[in-house]
């Protein structure tokens, strides 16, 4: 039977070491980064939803196909990879760190500037940057998918913290029934947005 | 070696609506039935309570209601010179699995075939000339016309309480409607769903270029409904949380919502869940078929004996059993021989993605089947002659949802993170 999602709570990581930790907190700050409009990825929460998505089942792989044969099909034929989520950023951040410190000899990639971080991360995407037996574009696809579900899903999940995702695009979350609305045509809708744990001003101070 | 469970006047396969419609129509008429479903059971209050149904990542995203291809997979390929591969997530296409099926995460766009859709081929022989068709197309006529179907096409709007507006009732032309519909019996059984503006705004430009738009047919109601079998459905709240989502608002048609809380008052009715039908079994002469083969949670082996076997598992996972089953002569794509398999076609649909800058159009107001449509350029509803093709499809504009993850459009040649994209697609 289906049950409620759990709330993911603040404290210590789950899946990442500190240094994966800084590693990722910084790259989804470039990723998603803050601006007069808001926060960045950091502060969304986006690595603390990483980070708890893979220490559970998504980080497991649960529900996806893992058995043999494993071999390299068409790229129309999908990831077809014995490693789940979690061992795919563990061996894909280590391959970054590992990058980094060559390219870039006393730096880690939290330490260096926004630029040069922008510059390896779009090396990434691209595959002009070859990391060691890791896919540099599929390691950054996976990394951009999963930071732009922390920044956009419900907050219930550790990310899109004070709802700073669905303010930035203004989407009004699960607030459930807009019949009042469909034919307002051309009219801002203006109330904030909502998650399935409510608001905070809805919520009694401790 | 499998354990016999007493015989069943039918056994289904899968219960999901053509399941349950079929089991709904043998129950009542006071057959033994049970069906037999490889996914878990799931109601509307326990399953999507509006509480925590709109949740885009769990199931719009890790698409929590559907097959798990851990449980099942498929292998695929895209022409015969490449190595079949099992697809270890679903993309492409998104099975569906448990009790409900497909019809629980559908998005309820209510669509009739054409009348030329059932004799095609005749159709445009008679249309454009014997020549008109290459030879190795394999279009072929159905033998069963639309006015053989007409009655279930309505039966089925009345189940669903489908919300639209007829353009042709008994050959009367009817203002607002699709003028390229087959005839109706009668009006659908809602009035229309209220549109948002950008499909009102498609509807007018349509309307101004001689075009005809109309509602699309939507499952997700107008307003309150009183089904034939007595099932309450409410009025659809717009919520945006439609396709890959249950309803919790008892306003998006479903087995859950249209059948089922009628069907399980027959004490002749039995559904087993979570258990996989593995095999239709055939008396020695291989002719008919005896009962079939699940497997429970535990690995435990079962044998259903019936007298009449129902294959609703949907058209892939149908004919997969039917090829294992040793039913019919395999489809052999060389050769062009068989039938079992053969014409398998996906349903596909492409679109393009319009920004308007100077508009305010709360996408995330929507239904699954909200939009207008045109027809003027489906099926055979225009002239075909000089072409080079045949077919077409309906056009219009619809959406479905506002939900941010998956829907951030964003102008042609942005980057897709960064600075640039945060800027873009606030």
């Amino acid at each position: 039977m289906a049950t409620p999602p759990v709330p993911v709570r603040p404290g210590p990581w789950m899946f990442f070491m500190a240094d994966e930790a800084a590693l990722v907190e910084a790259a989804v700050d470039r990723l998603i980064p803050p601006d007069d409009r808001g926060p960045g990825g950091k502060d969304a929460g986006c690595a603390v939803f990483i980070d708890r998505q893979l220490a559970g089942p998504y980080g497991r792989g649960d529900g996806l196909y893992m058995k043999p044969p494993f071999m390299r099909g068409a790229a129309t034929q999908g990831y077809q990879m014995p490693d789940p989520p979690a061992a795919r950023y563990r061996t894909g951040l280590r391959a970054l760190a590992d990058y980094v410190k060559v390219k870039f000899p006393g730096s880690s990639f939290p330490e260096l500037p926004a630029g040069d971080q922008d510059k390896v991360l779009a090396g990434l995407e691209s595959g002009s940057i070859a990391l060691k037996d890791v896919s540099g574009p599929q390691f950054f696809a996976l990394l951009l998918q999963n930071t732009q579900e922390g920044f956009f899903s419900d907050p219930v999940y550790g990310g899109n913290r004070d709802m700073v995702g669905w303010k930035l695009v203004g989407f009004p979350g699960t607030r459930y029934d807009y019949r009042d609305w469909v034919e307002r045509h051309n009219e801002p809708y203006p109330l904030p947005p909502v998650s399935i744990m409510g608001r905070s001003d809805w919520t009694v101070r401790e | 070696m499998a354990r016999k469970l007493p015989p069943k006047d039918a056994v289904i396969i899968g219960l999901g609506w053509t399941g349950s419609i079929l089991a709904y129509e043998l129950t009542k008429a006071g057959f033994d039935v049970v069906a037999i479903e490889r996914g878990p059971w799931r109601d509307t209050a326990s399953d999507f309570p509006p509480a925590y149904a709109q949740d885009e990542l769990r199931y719009a995203i890790r698409l929590d209601l559907f097959l798990r291809p851990e449980q099942d997979t498929l292998t695929f390929r895209n022409n015969t010179g490449q190595t079949a591969l099992p697809m270890r997530n679903f993309v492409s296409f998104l099975p569906g699995n448990g009790v409900g099926g497909a019809g629980v995460h559908w998005n309820g766009q209510t669509w009739r075939f054409l009348p030329t859709d059932f004799r095609l081929r005749s159709h445009l022989e008679e249309r454009y000339g014997k020549n008109f068709l290459p030879n190795d197309m394999t279009i072929q006529d159905w033998p069963l016309s639309y006015d053989d179907l007409e009655p279930c096409f309505d039966r089925f709007e009345k189940l669903c309480g489908t919300s639209g507006k007829a353009g042709n009732i008994r050959g009367q032309k009817q203002a607002g409607g699709n003028p390229f519909e087959g005839w109706r019996s009668s009006e659908y059984p809602t009035p229309p769903l209220k549109q948002p503006y950008g499909p009102t705004l498609f509807a007018e430009a349509a309307r101004k270029t001689g075009h005809n738009p109309f509602p699309q047919p939507a499952s997700n109601l107008s307003e309150a409904y009183v089904n034939p079998l007595g099932m309450k459905l409410g009025q659809c709240t717009y919520c945006g949380f439609c396709e890959r989502f249950g309803c919790g608002n008892y306003s998006k048609a479903s087995p859950q919502t249209c059948i089922l809380p009628a069907l399980l008052r027959f004490p002749n009715f039995t559904a087993r869940t979570e258990s996989e039908v593995t095999r239709i079994n055939l008396d020695s002469a291989g002719k008919r078929a005896t009962g079939v083969t699940f497997v429970d949670t535990s690995n435990e082996e079962w044998e259903q004996p019936a007298n009449v076997v129902l294959v609703c598992a949907y058209a892939l996972f149908n004919v997969r059993l039917m090829l294992l089953s040793g039913i019919g002569k395999p489809y052999d794509a060389e050769a062009g021989e068989g039938v079992v398999g053969r014409n398998y076609a996906y349903q596909t649909t492409s679109s393009v993605s319009v920004i308007l800058k100077d508009k305010i159009l709360n996408p995330f107001i929507a239904t699954g089947a909200n939009g207008m449509m045109i027809d003027d350029y489906n099926g055979d509803n225009f002239d075909h002659s000089g072409l080079g093709f045949v077919g077409g499809g309906y056009m219009g504009a619809g959406q479905t949802n506002g939900r941010p993850i998956a829907t951030r459009p964003i102008p042609a040649g942005t980057p897709l993170w960064g600075a640039r994209w945060k800027k873009a697609t606030a």
